[in-house]
């Protein structure tokens, strides 16, 4: 039998470009050796397809610019700097040529990043015909607007913090009637947010008329639709979801920490509300009909959990919340990029191969 | 008319191109004829009823009359991993996102609706509940248009005509409501006192009879003025989001 091929794609364009760069590193380190050929696909910071000798360039860079620690003694990674330079591709430079031809029997996209090629590549994926690891081109593209993610879940009964959609021409016609609008239905303090921007980038929060708007100003420079919610007055959770689309399991439960303390894992809640938590969570992945993997995180609000947002492709690396979630979970970083892997090919494509 | 491209793409002739389904070939030649509004003869890549990106020489046997604009080597990729398309104008009868997705991610600018809009707009679980949210409801399966209503622009769209502005304001403000670029033909039909909407098209025939350039030719609008529109926005759009690209870049 032949052996799959796999690309592990990863860089780009975005402003997480070393983020995304370090979450490539990690899968391909922890890719089954023993099951799979793996080939690296290095996008460099223009967008072009990086050689394998830029490839070599820039993991030097990496490593000389970073104190970056890809996994522990307990791994058994062995040569793992051997491990990564064997990854280079003599295909990478020429990565849509290649893929066109079906080089690689399946793409594992490692973009993070909502300002880069989250969704994008799985349109190109999707184009292809190739199958790929993570959640598909439709899912990744709703759920990387915020203001769509909460239509969706509201739409599927699910809890989501009191919210209104303001568009640009709308609140230019009449800027004082929204301000006292929406402070009359979502009281003070509240955030105003660009739907598709990350958790802290293009967030204000306003605690007044005054600052409302110039909050509202400030991102209707950039976008033509703005969400304002309300605060939660809660902690925030993140959970680990892996899934197929039918089925799903969960990791152990992480607290959202600010930067730069970092996210606390595993969380401290009672049994109870850790199952009502995980269950929540599990809602949202299927109602957005998610599959591969996800973090969704959640407020636990006054009445119980409400979706705050989803991520895709949340940064994997040992020090990221996912990655130890599942660790906690008895699925350690070899087991997790299996399981991803494992789930990729139960994607839609498997009915045509079948 | 083309934006500036990153990385390979610089040193190489650039040219636009349209992405033509076979089945909107009619749409195609529409366009060709007034090419001049992309500043360059434009490839004409073709996808075949199975979804197979043809080379030129299988594109002429498709489409024996439709000859200009395939005299290029290889396929549509290997254009694009060639870096020498400044542009594409998808025609196609089907798109669920994915083309735009491609373009987004080799960062070539492209023509008509954007990747979220075009999921909502295939999407039909999903966009019916998010016009819901606005108070624009789906007529229900089965039930007629009584207008369709072209729609035209970013953020800000103008509207063919339909003979009834209500009408053409309520198709508006479900193409903004789905977040569209480009251009759409929006269908409503009129239950009770109020309109709703049956159905989207982010990709509307061009070809003879068009009831989308029908609802523009009311408003005195013919297809080059459209196209020009057209590629003045999409090329706008894409470098808005170069823009926010490089402000983010620079905040992180």
């Amino acid at each position: 039998m032949t052996r799959r091929r796999i690309a592990v794609v990863f860089g780009g364009r975005g402003p997480e470009h070393w983020l995304s760069f370090q979450s490539g590193l990690f899968v391909l380190l922890f890719l089954d050796r023993a099951a799979y050929d793996v080939d690296a696909v290095y996008v460099r910071q223009d967008g072009g397809f990086a050689s394998a000798d830029q490839f070599h360039a820039a993991v030097d860079q990496f490593f000389a610019e970073n104190q970056v620690v890809l996994f522990k003694e307990s791994d058994g990674l062995g040569d793992w700097r051997g491990l990564l330079r064997s990854s280079a591709s003599t295909h990478s430079a020429t990565f849509l040529a290649a893929a066109a031809r079906h080089t690689w029997d399946l793409l594992f996209p490692a973009f993070d990043g909502r300002c880069g090629e989250a969704c994008t590549f799985q349109g190109l994926a999707e184009v292809l015909g190739l199958p790929y690891a993570g959640c598909d081109f439709q899912a990744s593209a709703l759920t990387i607007d915020n203001l769509l993610t909460k239509k969706i879940a509201a739409d599927a009964g699910l809890a989501v913090a009191p919210y209104r959609e303001v568009h640009r021409d709308e609140w230019k016609a009449g800027p004082d009637e929204w301000v006292s609008s929406l402070g009359s239905a979502l009281g003070w303090p509240m955030f105003v947010k660009s739907p598709r921007l990350g958790r802290f980038l293009g967030v204000d929060r306003a605690d007044s008329p005054n600052a409302l708007r110039g909050a509202l100003d400030l991102a209707f420079e950039s976008n033509y639709r703005v969400l304002v919610e309300s605060e939660i007055r809660g902690t925030e959770y993140a959970v680990g979801v892996l899934g197929d689309g039918m089925t799903t399991q969960a990791s152990v439960i992480a607290e959202v920490g600010r930067p730069p303390l970092g996210d606390i894992v595993p969380a401290n809640l009672s049994p109870d509300d850790s199952r009502v938590m995980v269950e929540f969570a599990q809602k949202v992945f299927q109602a957005l009909r998610m599959r591969g993997l996800a973090r969704v995180d959640s407020f636990w609000g006054p009445r119980g959990p409400v979706v705050h947002r989803v991520n895709t492709m949340p940064g994997l690396s040992p020090h990221s919340s996912f990655v130890q979630a599942w660790s906690q979970a008895g699925v350690p970083p070899r087991q997790l990029v299996t399981r991803i892997v494992d789930l990729a090919w139960k994607g839609p494509w498997a009915l045509s191969e079948s | 008319m083309s934006a500036d491209l990153p990385g390979e793409a610089r040193g190489v002739t650039r040219r636009p191109a349209l992405l033509v389904s076979s089945e909107r070939l009619a749409s195609a030649q529409a366009v060709w004829d007034h090419w001049a509004v992309f500043g360059a003869i434009p490839e004409v890549h073709v996808i075949d009823t199975l979804g197979r990106f043809l080379t030129a020489d299988e594109a002429r046997v498709l489409a024996p009359g439709f000859a200009l604009g395939l005299g290029y080597p290889g396929t549509f990729f290997d254009a694009l991993q060639a870096a020498r398309l400044s542009l594409v104008f998808p025609l196609l009868a089907r798109t669920d996102g994915a083309i735009p997705g491609l373009l987004e991610f080799m960062g070539v600018p492209y023509l008509g609706c954007g990747i979220t809009g075009a999921v909502l707009a295939h999407d039909s679980r999903h966009g019916r509940a998010v016009l819901e949210s606005l108070g624009l409801a789906h007529a229900g399966l089965g039930v007629p248009a009584d207008v369709r209503v072209a729609v035209l622009g970013n953020q800000d769209p103008s509207v063919g005509s339909a003979g009834d502005p209500e009408a053409e304001g309520f198709c508006r403000k479900v193409y903004q409501g789905l977040g569209l670029s480009g251009w759409a033909l929006v269908g409503a039909a009129r239950v009770g006192d109020g309109w709703r909407w049956t159905s989207v098209e982010i990709q509307p025939d061009l070809g003879e009879g068009s009831p989308f350039l029908a609802s523009l030719e009311a408003r005195g609008l013919d297809l080059a003025a459209v196209l020009e529109r057209v590629t003045r926005w999409g090329l706008a759009r894409y470098e808005a989001q170069a823009s926010l690209k490089r402000r983010f870049r620079e905040k992180i």
